[in-house]
């Protein structure tokens, strides 16, 4: 299954004991949907490539603007204009043709969500906004596939891994619907920092070893340098998870 | 009771560069409502103009998430986050 070239190139992940190649057969395996390549789906899409994730589908329906590129590293200033799907497969090929990117330039809706993440094995938080981390959200717990959130403000960021049923959802942390938005600060360093978690996340629940941020937010605080983690609670009256 | 509030960087700016504040309170509202009483600064950041708890506020009462209003007791650290949105 692991080719010689696919041993050599992970060779050093493959050392890690938990790991090995039976872990690195499990990501050949994988297929990791990336909802939004902005600063957050930028990173992690590369990370998810750098692994060896066999199959990443890059989901966005927005051009590259030159705002983007102080924090979305996949994007070039080449790419102002294009489609970020278009540009994230030119670099993910780039990085590791052995990787199979699926590119879907659409903004996700209700009622194309299904489509979207059907057969994926877990689903990355790159969205800007809450109404579609919602969808999202429903829809993962829907088909039982895990959700891994992050997001950012400034220098601030959070992390959980939704394990549908398991967990609390997004919608258990967020009862009440959604908050107004305008544009947010943002640095590259906090998206970045964000989606290696979430690729740690990633890896880990794909390989099968180690802790999740399951039923647990990671906040991270860049001014003060502080990680907190508290524990979050499942809603039992929740609309989208509960039963 | 009194309760320990901690709150995050970004508010900790409407509470004259406090993080830490001691807030006598029975329940999470209680301490939301004294809290923005001595800190008047906070108030657009905790509650909606109709006077509701905002929806990206979220509460963890020795840092396990609470509703509005979990009762309080003494001695409890009520740490207050805003939830990060941006991607
Ligand atoms: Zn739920």
């Amino acid at each position: 299954m692991l080719t010689e070239s696919d041993l050599v190139r992970y060779g050093r992940q493959i050392l890690y004991t938990d790991f090995g190649e039976e872990g690195q057969r499990r990501l050949k395996q994988s297929h990791v949907v990336v909802a939004g390549l902005g600063g957050l789906g930028s990173a992690s899409s590369v990370y998810l490539a750098c692994a060896g994730i066999g199959h990443i589908t890059v989901v966005d329906g927005d051009f590259v603007e030159l705002s983007n590129l102080n924090r979305q590293i996949l994007h070039w200033e080449e790419d102002i204009g294009e489609r970020k799907t278009l540009s994230a497969v030119r670099k993910l090929a780039k990085l590791n043709p052995s990787v199979e990117v699926t590119p879907l330039f659409e903004r996700i809706t209700p009622s194309n969500v299904g489509g979207i993440i059907e057969g994926a094995h877990t689903v990355i938080d790159g969205m800007d906004n809450f109404e579609t981390r919602f969808i999202l959200n429903s829809a993962c717990v829907g088909a039982g596939i895990p959700f891994i959130h992050a997001g950012i403000n400034g220098l601030l960021g959070e992390v959980t891994t939704i394990i549908p049923r398991k967990t609390p959802c997004f919608a258990c942390i967020f009862p009440q619907g959604l908050a107004e938005e305008g544009a947010i600060p943002a640095f590259g360093v906090t998206p970045a920092l964000m989606a290696a978690l979430q690729v740690t996340e990633a890896v880990k629940l794909l390989a099968g070893f180690g802790d999740l941020l399951a039923g647990k937010m990671l906040y991270f605080n860049g001014e003060t340098m502080e990680f907190t983690v508290v524990d979050l609670v499942r809603n039992p009256e929740c609309s989208v998870c509960g039963f | 009771m009194s309760v320990t509030v901690r709150l995050q960087l970004l508010l900790s700016q409407f509470a004259d560069g406090q993080e830490v504040v001691e807030i006598t309170a029975d329940n999470n509202i209680d301490c939301l409502n004294n809290l923005t009483a001595q800190f008047p600064g906070l108030r657009r950041w905790l509650f909606t103009k109709q006077g509701e708890v905002a929806t990206y506020v979220r509460l963890f009462i020795n840092r396990r998430q609470a509703s509005v209003d979990a009762e309080l007791k003494d001695g409890d650290e009520l740490l207050i986050l805003l939830a990060a949105v941006g991607g």
